[in-house]
């Protein structure tokens, strides 16, 4: 069972999306959901239906609107006539891999609603609860560039999502190679036949739990999130959230990489995604040019790693 | 009739640190630090390496070898620190450098060619990406051992000085585009006000949105006034980031340099020259007490009879030095390790065999060696697989080695896999790093 292999097999088919798909495995077997921001046009969905495919997930994908409603997502009771009874129609959230294109675009209300569900792994409908299948994860999609009718995600619901992926444009190289073998690539994502089994895939995420985090892993960690608080930028840095984030995520990259234990490169590698978004700026910094992205480069490259 | 020779060297020695150092301290104006450790020059020249070293860890911009130099010339100015120790820090500053020399003092062919054809381009036909390009190329050929830290840090100054030429160039075109001759002369007045340091970035976009506000402009002159505060911002933005807390560390650390290199050494007339710079003046009379930037003239050092005095205990101290390291050897050797074998100490043994705790200290041990050998520092933010990486070209047939001891540390330290096998293995290598790599 390797989820290099499906690493590998993804990267076969799309291009220049292999840390992407590292990343979004990775959350997958923490337990945690994805804001993927960029702009349209990207193989955003391409990208999370292929991942969804190759590990025999289901996948469903939900286009965020500002007159979308809640029970538009997780489901609502209908009349059958036929036997006189309200039964429950599930919405797209019962799904694997649920991707909510734009959720910017929804309104507050829908938003909330869907961050409650993401965190709580259930929904409740007239008072009756439905758990979510396992494993869930959410993959939100959110356009920088838009800013119209748009309603931004506050910086609580932020805090919720495991990583945040700024995914861009593929190069010169990678795009020529796109437009030649759009055909091709299209087919193969059809045929995709899957690497590893749903129980599989959760027997993963039961493993990851067990990977060994040393004692100086975790001071390193708490060392990195305690500077984000202090950097002369920041406002607001990083929650107690965001060190249990960045040690799942580590443990989740070690068991990607055959490791059954952390070790500093990995808490390095994923702490970008990890905190970015959930640091707040100063604005006088901001408008100097200064991005959490600096910020945690910065103290990523402050913080000493354990020694000896 | 080996034992009261080393007490009779041992007695030499202390009675030349005792009466040595008190006189040679004494002398005239040499400024003495209180509570000054007891460390060499070189260990000094070490951490004042590493301290700019250090900024490789965050990728090493242009600005950040910016801010060491101008420290480090700002304090040969105040009379601090002697030119000749600034000399020996690698990143000495290079304001109003000579171009073409510099260029031929870059040993590495191919960096030297790139560097010529950009240089000799003309500056309009010069862009940001040939310049970002060569950055990143110079980045990879130093992280990669390709070229030297002197090759890489004349690159970096080469650079810098393309990069402002260019800024202002395009600062001056901008302004010549601009069609409303008012809106030209005033931005001239701002431009030059921002670089003397008299406004800042803050009063410069309120002065050109007031200015904007009370003007009607042709719809191209904004756009035109847009790309002059982009400039703005960029153009000499480094050495206003200069933090004070920063700048008092380097000067204390370069202070301690100076009275160890040279005891005698005393500040010497100091002759005002034309400053480096307007902004570079603006951004250091900012500090408490600090006068205009000058140039200190080392004054000639008479030695007197009191000098001659000193100097001989210094011989003295000098001899017995000598002899103690060749009658005691390999435990002196051994006691530079002594800062990262104490941290070996506070980690707890591992339970099955004593020899498992011996692969952490071979690991840093192999760390030394590696380090001492290819002439690099393993960054504290460094991790083991980043500093493998780094050093791996470079160490030819040992990086298999080093590659191993670096795997084992990683599966005993953070696996916590207790295996004697891995501590053979371990040991293997160890020894033939030592062989190969010829320190120990």
């Amino acid at each position: 069972m390797s989820f290099k292999l499906v690493i590998e097999k993804a990267s076969s088919i799309l291009i220049e999306k292999d840390l992407e798909v590292r990343l979004i495995i990775a959350a997958l077997l923490a337990r945690g959901h994805i804001l993927l921001e960029g702009v349209p046009g990207i193989a955003k969905t391409t990208t999370a239906k292929t991942i969804a495919k190759l590990l025999a997930l289901d996948f469903k994908r939900v286009q965020m609107t500002p007159d979308l409603l809640p029970m538009d997502i997780v489901g609502y009771y209908v009349y059958d006539q036929k036997t006189g009874e309200f039964r429950f129609r599930k919405g797209p959230i019962f799904t694997n891999i649920l991707l909510v294109d734009e959720i910017n675009r929804a309104s507050p209300r829908t938003q909330s609603a869907l961050l409650e569900s993401m965190q709580e792994r259930q929904v409740t409908v007239d008072g009756t609860t439905f758990r979510l299948e396992e494993p869930f994860v959410v993959i939100a999609t959110q356009n920088p560039i838009e800013m119209e009718g748009v309603f931004p995600l506050p910086e609580a619901q932020l805090d919720r999502f495991l990583v945040k992926i700024e995914s861009g444009y593929t190069s010169k190289e990678g795009l020529k190679k796109l437009i030649k073998m759009v055909d091709e690539i299209e087919e193969a994502i059809e045929n995709i036949k899957p690497v590893m089994s749903r129980e599989e895939v959760l027997e993963s995420i039961r493993i990851v739990k067990e990977v060994k985090v040393d004692e100086s892993i975790y001071d390193y960690v708490a060392n990195i999130v305690q500077e984000t608080r202090v950097h002369p930028a920041v406002k607001l840095g990083a929650s107690p959230r965001a060190g249990i984030a960045l040690i799942r995520m580590a443990k989740a990259w070690a068991y990607i990489d055959g490791r059954s234990y952390v070790i500093p490169d990995d808490v390095k590698l994923v702490a970008k995604p990890v905190l970015v978004h959930r640091i707040i700026m100063k604005p006088e910094y901001e408008i100097e040019g200064v991005t959490a992205s600096r910020v945690v480069e910065e103290v990523l490259s402050r913080v000493p790693v354990p020694k000896p | 009739m080996r034992k009261p020779f080393i007490t009779v060297i041992a007695a030499a020695v202390a009675l030349a640190l005792v009466l040595g150092v008190p006189v040679s301290v004494a002398q005239g104006d040499v400024r003495h630090t209180p509570g000054f450790p007891a460390i060499s020059l070189e260990n000094m020249l070490q951490i004042l390496q590493s301290l700019i070293e250090g900024l490789h860890d965050s990728e090493l911009s242009v600005d950040d070898v910016d801010k060491v130099e101008d420290v480090v010339q700002y304090l040969v100015n105040e009379g601090v620190v002697d030119q000749s120790i600034a000399e020996a820090v690698s990143g000495y500053a290079y304001s109003g450098i000579d171009v073409m020399s510099e260029l031929e003092k870059i040993s590495n062919a191919y960096l030297r060619r790139r560097l010529q054809s950009l240089v000799s381009t003309p500056l309009d036909k010069l862009s940001l990406d040939d310049i970002n390009k060569l950055l990143s190329e110079a980045r990879y050929l130093y992280s990669s051992g390709a070229i030297s830290y002197e090759d890489y840090i004349r690159t970096l100054k080469i650079v810098r000085w393309l990069f402002n030429s260019m800024e202002q160039a395009k600062l001056q075109q901008l302004i010549n585009s601009v069609s409303d001759p008012e809106l030209r002369k005033y931005l001239e007045s701002l431009i030059d006000m921002y670089r003397r340091g008299e406004i800042t970035r803050i009063e410069l976009v309120n002065k050109l949105l007031q200015y904007m506000n009370a003007h009607q402009l042709e719809s191209g002159d904004y756009s035109v006034v847009n790309s002059i505060y982009e400039v703005l911002t960029r153009y000499g933005e480094y050495i206003k980031s200069i933090d004070a807390e920063w700048l008092s560390r380097v000067g204390d650390l370069l202070d301690r340099v100076a009275q160890t290199a040279y005891p005698f050494y005393r500040p010497g007339p100091v002759l005002s020259v034309a400053p480096m710079g307007e902004a570079v003046a603006q951004s250091i009379s900012g500090a408490p007490s600090v006068s205009p930037p000058s140039i200190a003239l080392p004054s000639p050092v008479y030695i007197g009879a009191e000098g001659l005095a000193a100097v001989l205990i210094l011989i003295a101290t000098a001899v017995a030095a000598i002899l103690l390291v060749r009658v005691l050897g390999k435990r002196l050797k051994g006691a530079i390790l002594l800062p990262r074998r104490a941290k070996l100490k506070g980690m707890p043994m591992a339970s099955s065999e004593t020899s498992l705790h011996r692969i952490l200290e071979i690991y840093w041990r192999s760390v030394e060696i590696v380090e001492r050998a290819i002439k690099v520092c393993k960054g504290g933010s460094e991790t083991h697989r980043e500093f493998l990486s780094r050093v791996r070209e470079s160490l030819g047939e040992a990086a298999g080695a080093f590659g191993e001891i670096t795997r084992v540390y990683e599966v005993y330290r953070f696996g916590g896999v207790e295996s004697p096998e891995l501590a053979r293995s371990a040991e293997e290598r160890f020894s033939y790093l030592v062989k190969v790599l010829g320190v120990g």
